[in-house]
Formats: structure tokens, C-alpha cells, sequence
């Protein structure tokens, strides 16, 4: 039981290696970020940086990215702004016009001259720069949840994107109505520093609340790096975080794990589980009647076993009406017939024992010889079923699509198709840990039904054997 | 490409298998517990998705001919299951009174490994690789009943009670596979005189455990 919960424990950490290896084979080549490490993580200093060298240049399509970037990028922007010569950091204070509007800190005529708008960018530094520091913004958006009025609005929108970071931290949690409010004032001012829309009223039910701001934190998943400059620390996070794989981490830790068809994983998983249990359960019933029919010298039973099993299985799938019922037992008998193909010489290897063949030559009944050889036969099925539960899983794809049920298959087959990796990753995930599951279940059954095994699993387990 | 011809490309996976097997079994037994270690990961990693799955996503990268994906495929999946196969043997083998007595009288490392504690791993490995083939066929098929991209041209219509029987095929034709190479093990065996039970102590409690 020791071991079995230590491997219970070490699941998580396989679990997370064992995805790095399915989203490396589930996401196809290409795409704008890199897959696992990323080199070089954006963040808003080194893309103000670039683009205030392009705005000085005259570039407009750079203008709108420093403006996009707003009060995030201004830091990084302003204090270069007087090492330019004169006709660039023109252009450059020309550009960042609009920021001014958005950041309701421009007064009229600032923007008429090339030589107003310097000057208005320079003294809005000289006054401002002492309010771009995360402290100043803890506070400003403290005051405006304890308390909004349209001057502290006034201050925090003057800070502009370099307030979002707090801004969408404090939009959760969502519990109650007051909490709706807080929501809705903060995601109004995220809402017009960021050029999008806050659609939650503001007498929304939590409900409705929750959704939005998962909305917007799955904006901020992608788009955060924009207004962030990180530290050291944050710069190492973000070689994780901006990579396909983060972007999909995060992705489903804030989402959940994905639908499809209008129905839940989870109870999708239910169904291809029940499937898949009784494929496991006709695995450990046939192995039970062939073990015994082996101690009893029936050797017709394994080849009866598949012979019949097949055409039996193929005449069920003609039963269309039948759903789950039928789907299930067809399972339990595919089950046992791919056991009796390849377990039958083992088993009868295993079942040799004089001690076996001795009961029987001295005329023992037959339940005392189905006693005797159940533990061996029932060893036997869980090692099988533990090592190949995919092989089941696999089995249970083919049932639903046959028998046209709703269950993990339908839509894996589209998500290969289509290469969802969001539903492939996580039918990845749950294969393994179903995998990983059964065979810890498998052994607890072997290390209960043989006890000739336990020496072996403590090898096992000290990495002796 | 045929049926018929997809053995072929099988059978050479069923040969790379084993040479993958035993590489990554006998590091993981004789070195390094590190390998050890990415030995039983990389047993897990392979257990993820169902290996019908694993070749569509193959499939749809592109890249190499779809025979030689599915090869490759079956060579690394079944080359880390033999490894694992392999360790475990190895290990049991090294440790019987035979080799011991061997290791006694002097007999060179390599001797002892060569003809005491190889030949019966090989033998069992020898099973596993010869299911390869019927198991490659198996997964096509599966793939065709499930409306996935396929290497052999099989003559299923999806969801057609046709399927099941196609199914059964499959089953039957990995089954013979496996009997034959049964049967060529029990032969080899007679033929060395190595007797079943002292060769192989730990089939008798994880009974096919790896294959």
C-alpha cells in the first residue's frame, strides 16, 4: 500500500513530463511562438525600444505600437526621448499624441506643434515619472476599489497600461455583487486603456461577471508580456510562459479542460471509462473460465473462446438500437477474446503446477479447482490489463464510433483531423493517467490475488528487479 | 500498398525493436541508474496515446512515407516495451545459480553474458518482435475502421458491421504471429536444453507482463 501510494504521489510529476512529450508529437510545426523555450521573451521595454527607433524614423505603423503599448512603454520611452535629435524626438512626441488623449492628460494646443508636443512630453516626465512605480499603482487602484470617484479614475487612467498588470489582478475573485462593481470599475478602465470592450453591465449576476473577466484573463495570457517588464526572475518565466506550450498551460488552467458537441469532458470521459471497465471486466472473466477450463484439461475452450467471440461481436455491432448496453458487452467479450488469444500458452504454462495437476488427477470438485486457479488466472489479467490499458482505450474508440455513442473517440478523431491540440492534450493527459492508474490498481490486485508476487513488486519498488 | 506489402516494412520495425530494445534494456540493467530512470519514463511516455492516434498525428505532420512513420513508430513504442522486457530478464538472469556458477569458474564477463544470460532474454525478446507485425496490421486496420489515414488499402466502409469482422481478422492474424513465434521459442529452447521455469523465475508471477 506504500508503494502504491508513492507512485500515486510521483503521478503528478510524470503527469507534467508526460505532457512535454504529448505536446511536442500534438502541435505541428510552425507558429509564432517557439514550442517549449523560448530565447527571447517579449516584454514592453524591449518592444518600446524598437519601435521608438522606427517612430523616430518616421514610421507610423511604429507610432501605433508605442500608443498601444501606452503607459506600459513609457517608462523605457520619455527618458530617451531627449538623447534624439530634434527632428526625431519631434516626430516621436508627435506620435504619442493620441496616448495623451487616451490618458485624458493632454490640454488643448499641446498637440499643434512638433515643438508643443515635446515640451508636453517633457514636462508631463518631469511631473509624472514619480507615479510609474508598482507602488504608486497598488495604491491608485486600492483607492479606486475602496472608494471610486472620477478622480481617482482620473489617476489611474492616467497611468494608463502600466496600471494593467494590477488592474486584471484584482478583477478576481467574484464571489458577490459588491464584487461584480469592483470588477466592473476596474474592467472599465482596463477597457479604454486597452482598446477593448468590458461587456459585463454593471448589475451583471456573478455569473456573468466571472465569464467576462475569464474572458480578459485569457486576453492577458496571451497579450501580458506586452506591458510588463519583468525582472531577472520574470524574464526566466516568461522563456517558459511565451511558448506554445505555456500560452496552452495557462490556457487550461483558466478554461478548464475543453468541450465538445455541448458535452463536458468529463462526462465524456465517463462513458469511454465505463467502455473501457468492461472490456477489463471480460478480461478478468474469461481469464477465470479458461484457467479453469485449462486445469480441467478442456483445451477446446481457448480456441472455442475467440471462435465464437468474433462472429458474436461482429453480430453486435449489427444491433444498432442496442447504445451503451450493447457497445458495453461487445467490450467485455472483445476483452476476453484478445486475453484467450494471448494469454492461452502462458496461462497453460503457469497452470502446470503439480500441485494444480495433482487436485485434479485426484478427482478434486470442480470449484475447488476453480479456486485454486483464479488467483493465478486473475494475476495474470491485471498484469495484462495494467500494461495495456491503452490497448482498451483504443478498443472503446473503435466501440463508439461503431455503435455511435458519445464518448472520448467522436471528437478525438476530429481533434486529429483538425489538429485541436487543446482536446488532444488533454485526452493525452487522461489516457496516462488512466494508464498510470490502472497499473498501480493492477499491482495492488496482483500483490492481493498472488502472493508469490509480492517479492517481486518489492523488488520493484527498491529497483532491484 | 497491400496488405501483403506492409508486412514487410513490419518486419524490418520488428528487427529495429529489438536492436532499440536492447540497447536501452541492457544500458538500464548493467549502467547507470540514470537510464534506468529515463527507461521507466520513457515505458510511460509510451503508454499515452493509443498507438492508432500516435500515427494519425504522424500521418498529419508529413514528413516521411507514411510506411516508414508507422515503422519507425512501432520500432521506438515496442523497442522501449522489449527494453523494459530485456532490464527485467537481465537483471533475473544475472542473478541465477548458473551464472553464478559460471562467474565461479572464471569464465570471461562477456562469455557469461554471451551464453548463460543472453540466450534465454533473446528468446523472449524474439516473441515480443514477432507480434510486431500482426500488431502494425492491427493498428492500420483500426485506424481504417476509425476513419483515419491508413498505410495499406483495406476494404472497410466505416461503421459497417464489416469492421468488426475486419477486427477480428486483425486479432486472429497478430494471434498466429505470436503462436508461431511461440512455437519457434519452445523449439529453441528443446533444442538448447534450457528448461522454462529456471530461465524465466519472473514469468511465473508478472505472467507477459511487457509484450
Amino acid at each position: 500500500m506504500r508503494q502504491a501510494l508513492r507512485r500515486v504521489l510521483w503521478l503528478l510529476p510524470t503527469l507534467l513530463l508526460i505532457s512535454v512529450a504529448a505536446f511536442w508529437l500534438v502541435t505541428p510545426q510552425g507558429g509564432s511562438l517557439p514550442k517549449f523555450v523560448n530565447a527571447e521573451p517579449r516584454s514592453v521595454d524591449q518592444l518600446a525600444d524598437t519601435a521608438l527607433d522606427a517612430a523616430a524614423r518616421g514610421d507610423r505603423a511604429a507610432q501605433r505600437e508605442l500608443v498601444r503599448l501606452g503607459g506600459a512603454g513609457l517608462p523605457f520611452v520619455l527618458p530617451k526621448l531627449d538623447t534624439l535629435p530634434p527632428q526625431r524626438r519631434a516626430r516621436v512626441a508627435l506620435g504619442l499624441m493620441p496616448l495623451a488623449r487616451r490618458m485624458g492628460v493632454q490640454t488643448d494646443g499641446d498637440d499643434a506643434t512638433p515643438q508643443g508636443a515635446v515640451l508636453f512630453w517633457t514636462r508631463f516626465w518631469q511631473d509624472r515619472a514619480i507615479d510609474f512605480r508598482p507602488a504608486v499603482v497598488r495604491r491608485a487602484v486600492r483607492r479606486v476599489i475602496d472608494r471610486p470617484s472620477a478622480l481617482r479614475r482620473a489617476d489611474l487612467r492616467a497611468l494608463d497600461t502600466y496600471a494593467l498588470p494590477e488592474l486584471i489582478a484584482q478583477l478576481e475573485p467574484i464571489r458577490n455583487v459588491a464584487d461584480v462593481k469592483r470588477a466592473h470599475e476596474l474592467g472599465t478602465i482596463a477597457a479604454r486603456a486597452t482598446g477593448r470592450q468590458w461587456l459585463a453591465p454593471r448589475d451583471a449576476s456573478p455569473a456573468v461577471a466571472r465569464a467576462e473577466v475569464r474572458r480578459w484573463k485569457l486576453w492577458w495570457n496571451g497579450k501580458g508580456p506586452d506591458f510588463k517588464a519583468p525582472d531577472a526572475m520574470g524574464r526566466l518565466g516568461g522563456m517558459v510562459r511565451q511558448t506554445q506550450y505555456g500560452v496552452w498551460a495557462n490556457r487550461t488552467a483558466l478554461e478548464g479542460l475543453p468541450d465538445a458537441d455541448g458535452a463536458s469532458f468529463m462526462r465524456r470521459t465517463s462513458n469511454t471509462a465505463l467502455l473501457m471497465l468492461a472490456g477489463a471486466t471480460g478480461v478478468v472473466a474469461i481469464a477465470l473460465l479458461l484457467g479453469w477450463a485449462t486445469a480441467q484439461r478442456f483445451r477446446w475452450f481457448a480456441i472455442a473462446t475467440p471462435l465464437a467471440g468474433v462472429p458474436s461481436i461482429a453480430w453486435m455491432s449489427t444491433v444498432r438500437d442496442g447504445g451503451l448496453l450493447t457497445a458495453t458487452l461487445a467490450m467485455a467479450l472483445a476483452g476476453g477474446v484478445v486475453y484467450a488469444i494471448v494469454q492461452r500458452s502462458a496461462l497453460s504454462e503457469q497452470l502446470s503446477g503439480t500441485r494444480l495437476l495433482g487436485q485434479v488427477a485426484l478427482g478434486a470438485a470442480p470449484w475447488r479447482v476453480a479456486m485454486a486457479t483464479s488467483r493465478l488466472t486473475i494475476a495474470s489479467a491485471t498484469s495484462l490489463i495494467g500494461a495495456h490499458t491503452p490497448l482498451l482505450l483504443t478498443g472503446a474508440f473503435v466501440a463508439e464510433h461503431l455503435f455511435g455513442l458519445s464518448g472520448l473517440g467522436p471528437p478525438t478523431i476530429r481533434a486529429v483531423q483538425t489538429g485541436d491540440t487543446a482536446w488532444l492534450m488533454a485526452v493525452a493527459i487522461c489516457s496516462a493517467a488512466m494508464t498510470a492508474l490502472g497499473q498501480i490498481a493492477s499491482d495492488v490486485m496482483l500483490w492481493l490475488a498472488d502472493p508469490r508476487s509480492r517479492p517481486a513488486l518489492r523488488r520493484r519498488r527498491t529497483g532491484a528487479d | 500498398m497491400s496488405p501483403i506489402a506492409l508486412t514487410a516494412p513490419l518486419l524490418l520495425a520488428a528487427v529495429a525493436a529489438v536492436a532499440f530494445g536492447w540497447a536501452m534494456g541492457a544500458t538500464a540493467a548493467f549502467w547507470h541508474p540514470f537510464w534506468d530512470a529515463l527507461l521507466a519514463r520513457a515505458i510511460e511516455a509510451s503508454g499515452v496515446l493509443p498507438t492508432v492516434l500516435v500515427a494519425a498525428l504522424v500521418y498529419a505532420h508529413g514528413g516521411p512515407p507514411r510506411w516508414v512513420a508507422l515503422a519507425a513508430i512501432l520500432a521506438f513504442l515496442r523497442g522501449v516495451a522489449i527494453a523494459r522486457l530485456v532490464r527485467g530478464e537481465l537483471i533475473t538472469s544475472s542473478q541465477a545459480q548458473y551464472v553464478l556458477a559460471a562467474r565461479a569458474l572464471g569464465v570471461p564477463k562477456w562469455r557469461v553474458v554471451w551464453r548463460h544470460v543472453a540466450p534465454p532474454v533473446l528468446l523472449r525478446t524474439l516473441v515480443c518482435a514477432a507480434a510486431i507485425p500482426g500488431l502494425g496490421l492491427a493498428i492500420d486496420l483500426t485506424a481504417g475502421i476509425l476513419g483515419l489515414p491508413t498505410v495499406a488499402r483495406w476494404p472497410t466502409s466505416s461503421g459497417q458491421p464489416s469492421a468488426w469482422l475486419l477486427a477480428g481478422m486483425g486479432v486472429v492474424l497478430t494471434s498466429a504471429w505470436v503462436s508461431a513465434a511461440s512455437w519457434l521459442e519452445n523449439r529453441t529452447r528443446r533444442h538448447w536444453h534450457m528448461s522454462g521455469p529456471q530461465t524465466q523465475p519472473t514469468s511465473l508471477v508478472l505472467p507477459d507482463r511487457d509484450c
